[in-house]
């Protein structure tokens, strides 16, 4: 699915980057995609806020993106806001969790 | 084995105490500038707003001259650009309302105020190689040159940002990236704080009752203080005026502003082209680089010769010779500078004389500081008037003893002049020599003075003296050299009118402790904390303490800073499961957790702090301050382990110099040659290493999260740190969710 429209944005000739970058929706259901499969690595309950994602050029060799994200525990009354830096990759039409969004 | 390090053997175990004095070389009038006071940012209408860019920047006040006889070079350091904040800029306009001195600035605040900072990261890329921390786990993007802010000194909240208040109180685990250098790959150890891309805002308050005095601000990024710092990055804080606490003994009237002074210490090793040994492996540094960790054997610790220069820097000094072989620095040169300047001029003109406030800046370096008169070769002598902050306040019936106790042996102490009965309210305390270790404050009386101490005028033709750094040797580790830092000359033209004897001062070391004072009354805004409490998180038992031990996490490897802790009963039996080997700084797993007071008031707590190196440590503790006490004193004695309102805090402290263990003689051999100097806990236990705990109180009044360390970046780079919290009462009598103290909580109120 990534790669057609990547084909088609390059034969009408526009940029696809902002429609293909991973967005905090997208971020929220990989982290919850990892964190039921991965047990007690990541944190759980963890919202995400807000996203801003930098493109494969400046990411490691086996993730597509580096994205600042803030996130919230959903039990934490006072709404602590956790800043990190998390590494996601594509997973065919989905989005795959490398590393980050921890709270420590 | 560390580049550092690598002279320590053959050092000869010299305590901090074994101070010398280098002869006045240098004597005379001086032609150097006048000494300049930092730029002043002050708050207007309870808030001060800045936008503080940390940067490269070329060093006007340094110029060196390369060995190769090439141009004069302004070495280019790290700095702060500040100017008030009117949006949200991210740099500052060019213009007289923007300052960027490597000698700093001052941020002038008042109780009651609140500081709000607006930081960016614009610093330059660093070369891995000259890294010393890059390759420890979880470390490896320390080169992209992470920074953040501490105000030290401030008893402010250790606050985390929330979605409500996106702003960060005095939290020292945040680190700001330039995205310009790339954005940080995500490390496995999940050993990290906040990551913020760029700039981050900071919302500091003051509060009310605060203590007026002087504070700084620095960089607090673990495994690259020490380097950041020594580029240049710092700049002071005040609270309030000196006149808050000080007047005059003759005319009652506040102390005035114009007479105070305040001296920024910093000091730079500068380096001519080659090649230097990193921890890394050798590295080409080319004229003018800034060697950005401190290595005590740039220079020889005492000039060479009589003609050496050492005024406001030494002569970089070839190592490569030595038994144990460090580095050739021949041709650079280790700048000292005052305010950025190097051997400035004092000139003192008020016939009542300054109040001088010092910092010491420097990452690493200790001074032992005198004021020596260049007539008579001895040295002046000051009235203390504040240590760290905080103005002192001794009963007038305290001992000699006492008052070096409470000052942490950081002074030499001497008998003032006599002053006649009920003119002063509290204890005038006078100095010849004072040895700051790095982040120490202190504030002195400086006036001219005859032989015997007694305040007078100077001769009408003038006279000189000069400010010293006599060269300091830390136990069995660094030595530094010795400096002449500024020339001083009193030429007051007119007779005294504040005073006759000495500075009268109602110390906030007094006030602080009164009901309404900072330590005693209710803490604000619990219900806005956003640090919660772990599983361990219990108030200290009546009469038990904590004990924190200072050495490595492993003997055998050098440099493994660390730092152990275990709690101990009344009867000084270790309490069982309490115990935490000595272990290097992880963010992530806080030591120590406690609760506020039942009605969220502050709480005492007795802490011991065991020395197990060689070398001299010093303890410092963000959002707190202590006073070192004595176990076996009556309670209402100055040094009791609580203050009495009568009497006071005394003198309370944020850095304090633990002395060295002594390994006697069946293990000194093993300590010296397979220890790397530094005793084990089971060696102190069996009385084979002596060592005396340095007992301090530390009244807990700020809430969040926050870290405890000795202060030489150095080794709290290396990992010679931890993690505490302070959280919410939450205990009998609380409403909120949880809870649940034990029926002794309150009998111990």
């Amino acid at each position: 699915m990534f790669g057609i429209v990547i084909w088609a944005c390059s034969l009408l000739g526009v940029s696809c980057t902002t429609a293909t970058d991973p967005t905090v929706s997208t971020i929220q259901a990989a982290y919850e995609l990892e964190s039921q499969a991965s047990g007690s690595r990541h944190d759980t309950g963890l919202k995400v806020v807000e996203a801003k994602c930098h493109d494969k050029a400046s990411a490691s060799a086996e993730s597509n993106f580096l994205c600042e994200v803030q996130f919230i525990s959903t039990a934490d009354p006072a709404e602590r806001l956790y800043f990190d830096i998390v590494a996601v990759t594509r997973n065919g039409d989905d989005w795959k969790l490398v590393s980050g969004l921890c709270k420590r | 084995m560390s580049w550092q390090f690598q002279h320590r053997k053959a050092l000869l175990h010299r305590s901090l105490g074994a101070m010398c004095m280098v002869a006045g070389l240098w004597g005379g009038a001086a032609s150097a500038a006048d000494l300049v006071e930092p730029a002043v940012f002050a708050s207007s209408n309870g808030v001060l707003d800045i936008l503080m860019v940390a940067k490269a920047s070329p060093v006007p006040n340094i110029a060196f001259t390369p060995p190769d006889g090439s141009a004069a070079i302004n070495p280019t350091g790290w700095i702060y650009e500040i100017c008030k904040r009117k949006g949200s800029e991210t740099s500052c306009p060019a213009g007289s309302g923007t300052v960027a001195d490597y000698g700093g600035v001052r941020l002038a605040l008042n109780q009651g105020d609140v500081l709000k900072v607006r930081l960016v990261n614009k610093l330059p890329i660093i070369t891995a190689g000259k890294l010393k921390h890059v390759n420890d786990p979880g470390q490896a993007n320390l080169f992209l040159n992470p920074t953040n802010l501490h105000t030290h000194g401030l008893l402010t909240p250790a606050r985390a940002a929330t979605l409500r208040d996106p702003t960060f109180g005095d939290f020292a685990f945040v680190s700001v990236y330039n995205s310009a250098n790339g954005i940080p790959v995500p490390q496995t150890t999940h050993q990290h704080g906040p990551i913020v891309m760029d700039s981050v805002d900071y919302k500091i308050p003051i509060p009310w009752n605060h203590p007026t005095g002087l504070f700084w601000f620095h960089p607090h990024i673990h495994g690259l203080s020490l380097n950041q710092v020594t580029e240049g990055m710092a700049g002071i804080i005040t609270i309030g005026r000196a006149g808050d606490n000080i007047r005059g003994d003759a005319s009652r009237t506040p102390w005035p502003e114009a007479s105070v002074r305040h001296l920024l210490l910093k000091d730079t090793m500068v380096l001519a082209g080659g090649t230097i040994g990193f921890d890394s492996g050798d590295q080409a540094v080319v004229n003018g680089e800034i060697l950005n960790q401190q290595d005590p054997n740039f220079c020889t610790q005492f000039p060479e010769s009589a003609t050496e220069n050492r005024r406001g820097g030494c002569p970089g000094a070839d190592n490569s010779k030595d038994e144990d072989p460090g580095n050739n620095y021949t041709g650079g040169r280790w700048f000292y500078t005052v305010n950025g300047q190097q051997f400035p001029t004092i000139r003192i003109t008020d016939p009542d004389g300054e109040v001088w406030r010092l910092t010491n800046a420097s990452a690493s370096l200790s001074y032992d500081l005198k004021l020596v008169d260049d007539t008579t070769q001895k040295p002046l002598v000051m009235q203390l008037v504040a240590v760290d902050g905080v103005s002192i306040h001794l009963p007038q019936d305290t001992s000699m003893d006492s008052v070096v106790t409470l000052a942490g042996a950081r002074f030499r102490v001497v008998k003032c002049p006599p002053v006649p009965g009920g003119v002063l309210r509290s204890l005038p305390v006078c100095v010849t020599e004072l040895v700051m270790m790095p982040s120490s404050r202190a504030e002195i009386w400086v006036t001219y003075r005859d032989q015997n101490g007694r305040v007078t005028a100077p001769p009408s033709t003038g006279a000189t003296a000069t400010f010293k750094q006599v060269g300091l040797t830390m136990g069995s580790g660094d030595t530094w050299p010795a400096i002449d830092l500024a020339s001083v000359v009193f030429s007051a033209k007119s007779s005294r009118k504040l005073t006759s004897y000495a500075l009268d001062i109602q110390g906030d070391a007094f006030n602080s402790t009164q009901p309404n004072g900072i330590f005693s009354r209710q803490v604000p805004d619990t219900d806005k904390a956003t640090t919660t409490a772990q599983a361990n998180c219990k108030p200290l038992p009546p009469g038990h303490h904590r004990r924190i031990f200072f050495g490595f996490s492993d003997v055998t490897i050098a440099d493994t800073f660390a730092l152990g802790y275990e709690e101990v009963d009344r009867n000084g039996a270790v309490v069982a499961g309490t115990q935490r080997p000595l272990t290097q700084f992880d963010p992530s797993q806080p030591t120590v957790c406690l609760p506020l007071g039942p009605g969220q008031t502050p709480v005492h707590e007795t802490w011991e702090l065991v020395q197990l190196s060689t070398e001299n440590h010093n303890f410092h503790i963000h959002q707190a301050r202590f006073r070192q006490v004595r176990t076996s004193a009556a309670p209402n004695s100055i040094v009791a382990e609580r203050p009495y309102s009568f009497g006071g805090g005394g003198i309370f402290l944020d850095n304090l110099a633990l002395g060295v263990a002594e390994p006697n003689q069946d293990i000194k051999d093993t300590v010296f040659n397979d220890q790397n100097g530094v005793c084990t806990v089971d060696q102190w236990r069996a009385g084979t290493c002596k060592s005396a705990p340095v007992v301090v109180d530390i009244p807990f009044s700020q809430l969040g999260e926050f870290i405890y360390h000795c202060h030489i970046l150095e080794h709290e780079d290396g990992g010679m740190m931890a993690g505490i919290k302070v959280v919410p009462y939450s205990g009998p009598g609380w409403s909120g969710p949880g809870g649940g103290w034990p029926h002794w909580w309150f009998s111990q109120k």
